[in-house]
C-alpha cells in the first residue's frame, strides 16, 4: 500500500504582489514501510514538502492521498486517520519539548489526543507506556519526572523520539533530525533511529540537507532544488549515477574527512 | 543582584499588605474620627501628626492601604480576564478577529484613563469602584499586546507543532502549551499595572474622581494636605505611594527571574 | 619564537570554581592552521574565548597566554581592543549575531578599516567594495550597503570573513564558522576561508565538533575532552593512526561514508570509556 501519493502538488505563499513559490507541482509515491531521504538546502521547500505530509498546511494546488484517501481538510476522516498515525520529530529538540513540561507530560502527550480514541492498538497506560518507549530510546526510567532543561541535546532528541512513538505510529516524519547535534551525537541518534524504524516498521520520511545521513539511513531519496523535485529513485542508483549537476554538487559538499592531510 | 530586587519587593509590597491586614482589625485611632488638634505635630500618641481635622494620619494610611490594594486587584483583574484571553485568541491566528481587536485597543490606547474615569463617575458617581474600572479597562491594551506577542513567540516553537501533528486540540494547546510559557511574563506585567493603578488612582483621588471624603485613600490624603503650611502631611502618603508602587513593580521583576527554570540551565 | 604560546591555561566558572578548561598547553606557528575538536561542552569555545580575552566577568583565568611575544591574560581591555581585530581576529558561528542589524555593512567594513588604520573615506570604501569582491561576493557596492538582514546565510558569513582577514591579522580564530549554512554554502564558504587565509599567511585556530571539516582546512590537530587536551598531532597521523582512544571514536563517528548502509555506526564508547579515564 503506498502511504502517501502526491500528484502535482504546488504551494505558493503570500498575496498577488509577492508570491514565493515553495513547491512546485511536486509528484511522488511513497509506499508503505519505505524509507525516504528529501534532500534540498534553505529554501528547496523541504519544510513545506514536510508540513503537507504532515497535514499542518494544505497545497495550494494538486491532491495528497493518505492510505488511499484523498487528504483534503474538509475529508475529516481521512484528517483523523493522518493524525492518529503520522508522527514528527524536529531539528532543534530545545525548541520542540515544552521547557514547562515535565518528561512524562511530553511523552504521552499524543497518547491523550482526542483522535486516538477510535484505534485499536492504542496503549492504554499512559504510565507504562511512556517509561516503555523511554526504555525504547536508552533513557533510564527517572528521566520521566524531569524536565527537557536537566538533559544534553542527544538525550533531548532521544526523548523527542520517544514521543513520536509513544502512540505506535505508522509513519514518522523526521525534519533534520540530527544537524543541530555534534557529530559524536549524530551516530547514537541515528542507530536508535535506524533499530526503532526497524523493529516497529514505520515508514520513515526524513527531510536533511545532508545526503551522507540520507545513504546510511534511507533506501529512496528525493533531492529538492527551489521547489522542484529535480531527481529521485532508489538511493544508491542516486547516489552513484547522479543525474543532475545539482546532486553531484550536494555529494561533493558531504564533510568527509581528507585521506591526505 | 536578583536577589537583591526579589528582596526590596517583597520588604515594599510586604509592607503595604501589612499595613492593610493589620488595619483590618486595629488601628492606633479611629480613622475616622477626630482624635486629636488640627494638624498635630509627629509626637506620641500620634506618631505621624494628625491632618485638617485632627484624625490620626498613621491610622488613616492603613486603612488607605487596603484601598490601595483594592484598587491595584480590581484594575489588574479586569485588564488580565479581558485582554489576556483576547490576546492569546488572536496570537493563536484569528486574522480578521486579529486586526479588529487591534484597531479597537488602538482607540481604547489613544483614550486615557482620566478621561475613562470622569465619563464613569458621570454615570456612576465617584468611587473607588469606579475608578478600579476606569483604570481596569484603560490597561486592557497593555494585557491584550502583550499576551498576543508573547503567544507569537511560542507558537512558533516545534512544541505546538508536535502538538498539532498528533492532533492536540487548539484550546488545550492553549492551556497546556501557550498559557503557562506566557505566565511569567503577564506576572511580571501584573505586578507592573498593579503599580501604575496604585499611582492612577492616587491620581483620580486627588482630583476627586475616587473615593468620596469618607473613605481614607493614599491619593484623598494628599489632595486634602495643605502641603505649604504642613508639608509632612503631604509627604508622608506620598512615600506611602512610592513604597507601594516601587515594591510591587520590583517584586514582579524578582519573581520573574527567580522562577524562570530556564535562567538556571547550567552551560 | 612561536606566534601563540598557550601554557598550563585553565579556565573556571562561578563560585563553585566550575572547571572548564584544565591546563591547556597549545602552540601556534605564523601561518600555522590547527583545528580544536571536541563535543559541545568540551571546553573548546572556552579556549578561543580566552585567548580573545572574550571571557564572561566570573571566569576565573590560571596560566598564560602568549600571543606574538605578549601577555594576554595580564592585559587590560583598551590594549586588548587594540590587539583584537588588528593581529587577531575571530569568525564567529552566527554570522547574525556577529554583525550590526542596525548598520549597513559596508559601513561596519569600514570602521574596522578606519579604526585600526589611517585612511581617507574614499579609499576606504574601496578597500571594502575590494575586498567584498575578493571574498566572492557579487556586485561588491550592492552588498556594502546592504544591512545585514537583507543578505543570506552564506552571503553573511562571506563579510564575516572578510570583515576577519581585512587588516590582515596574524591569527583568525574560527569557530564552528559554517555549523549555520547549507551543505553546498559550507562547501564554498570553507575553501574561501582557505584561499583567504594562505592569501595573506595568518594562522588559524579552526574550532569544531566536526573531524571532516577541520580536514579540509587544517594541517595540524588537536583533540580536546572534558576540559583536557589528549591528543596534537599533523592532521594526517591524528586522522590515520589517532593515539587516544577518544580520538579514534571521534574518527570513527566523523565518516558515515565508511559505514555498510543500514548497518550500525560505532560509536565514541565503543573505543572510549568516559568513567575509565577518570
Amino acid at each position: 500500500m503506498t502511504a502517501y501519493s502526491l500528484d502535482h502538488v504546488t504551494m505558493a505563499f503570500g498575496g498577488r504582489r509577492r508570491k514565493v513559490t515553495a513547491l512546485e507541482s511536486l509528484t511522488l509515491h511513497i509506499g508503505e514501510h519505505e524509507r525516504w531521504g528529501i534532500v534540498g538546502e534553505s529554501g528547496s521547500g523541504k519544510t513545506s514538502l514536510l508540513k503537507i505530509l504532515a497535514g499542518l498546511i494544505r497545497p495550494t494546488s494538486g491532491v495528497v492521498h493518505f492510505l488511499g484517501r484523498d487528504l483534503d481538510h474538509a475529508n475529516r476522516e481521512a484528517m483523523a486517520s493522518l493524525r492518529a498515525s503520522v508522527q514528527m520529530v524536529f531539528q532543534d529538540p530545545r525548541s520542540s519539548l515544552n521547557p514547562r513540561m515535565r518528561i512524562s507530560e511530553i511523552i504521552s502527550e499524543p497518547l491523550r489526543s482526542p483522535l486516538l480514541k477510535g484505534r485499536v492498538d492504542v496503549p492504554t497506560n499512559p504510565e507504562t507506556r511512556v517509561s516503555e518507549v523511554l526504555d525504547a530510546v536508552g533513557l533510564p526510567p527517572d528521566a520521566a519526572t524531569r524536565f527537557p532543561h536537566e538533559f544534553s541535546g542527544g538525550q533531548r532528541q532521544r526523548i523527542a523520539l520517544a514521543r513520536a512513538l509513544a502512540p505506535r505510529p505508522r509513519i514518522l516524519l523526521a525534519d533534520e533530525p540530527v544537524s543541530s547535534l555534534d557529530v559524536s551525537v549524530r551516530a547514537h541518534v541515528l542507530n536508535l533511529l535506524n533499530s526503532l524504524v526497524d523493529s516497529m516498521g514505520l515508514t520513515l520520511i526524513m527531510v536533511t540537507h545532508d545526503l551522507a545521513v540520507v545513504r546510511h539511513t534511507c533506501d529512496h531519496v528525493g533531492v529538492l532544488q527551489q521547489g522542484i523535485l529535480v531527481e529521485s529513485g532508489k538511493v544508491l542508483e542516486v547516489m552513484n549515477h547522479p543525474k543532475q549537476e545539482y546532486t553531484q554538487e550536494l555529494l561533493n559538499a558531504v564533510p568527509r574527512i581528507k585521506e591526505s592531510g | 543582584m536578583k536577589k537583591l530586587t526579589l528582596v526590596i519587593g517583597l520588604i515594599g509590597s510586604g509592607l503595604v499588605v501589612l499595613a492593610a491586614l493589620v488595619s483590618l482589625v486595629w488601628t492606633p485611632f479611629d480613622p475616622s474620627k477626630v482624635s486629636g488638634i488640627r494638624y498635630g505635630s509627629l509626637t506620641w500618641p500620634h506618631i505621624l501628626g494628625t491632618d485638617a481635622l485632627g484624625m490620626d494620619t498613621a491610622s488613616r494610611l492603613m486603612v488607605g492601604a487596603q484601598t490601595t490594594l483594592l484598587v491595584g486587584i480590581l484594575a489588574v483583574a479586569i485588564a488580565a480576564l479581558i485582554g489576556v484571553p483576547l490576546g492569546v485568541f488572536v496570537g493563536m491566528g484569528h486574522k480578521t478577529l486579529g486586526e479588529i481587536l487591534a484597531r479597537g485597543s488602538d482607540i481604547l490606547y489613544a483614550l486615557p484613563a482620566l478621561l475613562l474615569a470622569i465619563l464613569l463617575a458621570s454615570a456612576l458617581g465617584s468611587s473607588v469602584t469606579t475608578a478600579s474600572i476606569a483604570i481596569g479597562i484603560a490597561t486592557i491594551p497593555v494585557f491584550q499586546r502583550m499576551a498576543r506577542a508573547s503567544t507569537l513567540t511560542v507558537m512558533s516553537q516545534d512544541y505546538i507543532l508536535a502538538a498539532q501533528v498528533s492532533g492536540t486540540p487548539t484550546s488545550v494547546i492553549a492551556l497546556r502549551h501557550v498559557l503557562p510559557n506566557i505566565a511569567p511574563l503577564l506576572g511580571v506585567q501584573a505586578a507592573a499595572s498593579f503599580s501604575m493603578a496604585i499611582l492612577a488612582e492616587a491620581g483620580l483621588a486627588y482630583l476627586g474622581l475616587s473615593a468620596p471624603k469618607t473613605v481614607p485613600t493614599w491619593g484623598r490624603m494628599l489632595r486634602d494636605a495643605n502641603f505649604l503650611t504642613q508639608p509632612m502631611q503631604a509627604v508622608i502618603p506620598g512615600i506611602a505611594i512610592v513604597i507601594a508602587v516601587m515594591g510591587f513593580n520590583l517584586l514582579g521583576d524578582g519573581v520573574r527571574d527567580y522562577l524562570d527554570p530556564r535562567l538556571q540551565e547550567v552551560r | 619564537m612561536s606566534l601563540l604560546d598557550v601554557k598550563d591555561l585553565s579556565v573556571s566558572f562561578g563560585r563553585h570554581r566550575t572547571r572548564v578548561l584544565d591546563h591547556a598547553c597549545l602552540s601556534l606557528e605564523p601561518g600555522q592552521r590547527l583545528g580544536f575538536v571536541g563535543a559541545s561542552g568540551s571546553g573548546k569555545t572556552v579556549l578561543a574565548s580566552a585567548i580573545m580575552g572574550l571571557l564572561p566577568e566570573n571566569a576565573h583565568v590560571e596560566g598564560s597566554i602568549v600571543f606574538q611575544g605578549q601577555e594576554l591574560t595580564a592585559l587590560t581591555d583598551r590594549v586588548f581592543s587594540a590587539i583584537r581585530g588588528r593581529n587577531l581576529s575571530m569568525v564567529f558561528q552566527e554570522p547574525m549575531t556577529a554583525l550590526d542589524p542596525t548598520m549597513k555593512v559596508g559601513r561596519q567594513a569600514a570602521e574596522l578599516i578606519g579604526l585600526h588604520r589611517e585612511t581617507s573615506t574614499m579609499a576606504t570604501r574601496q578597500r571594502v567594495e575590494q575586498i567584498f569582491d575578493r571574498v566572492g561576493l557579487d556586485h561588491a557596492s550592492r552588498i556594502a550597503d546592504a544591512y545585514p538582514h537583507e543578505l543570506s546565510g552564506g552571503q553573511r558569513q562571506r563579510v564575516v570573513i572578510a570583515m576577519a582577514l581585512m587588516n590582515n591579522p596574524a591569527m583568525v580564530i574560527c569557530d564552528e564558522p559554517t555549523t549555520a549554512l547549507d551543505a553546498t554554502v559550507q562547501a564554498k564558504v570553507l575553501s574561501l576561508l582557505d584561499e583567504e587565509l594562505a592569501g595573506v599567511n595568518a594562522a588559524c585556530l579552526f574550532i569544531s565538533h566536526d573531524l571532516g571539516l577541520v580536514s579540509r582546512i587544517c594541517t595540524d590537530v588537536a583533540v580536546i575532552h572534558a576540559g583536557k587536551i589528549v591528543e596534537r598531532g599533523s592532521a594526517a597521523q591524528v586522522f590515520m593512526n589517532p593515539q587516544h582512544p577518544y580520538t579514534a571514536g571521534l574518527v570513527a563517528t566523523a565518516s558515515i561514508d565508511a559505514v555498510e548502509p543500514g548497518t550500525r555506526l560505532p560509536v565514541i564508547e565503543d573505543f572510549f570509556d568516559p568513567r575509565q579515564e577518570q
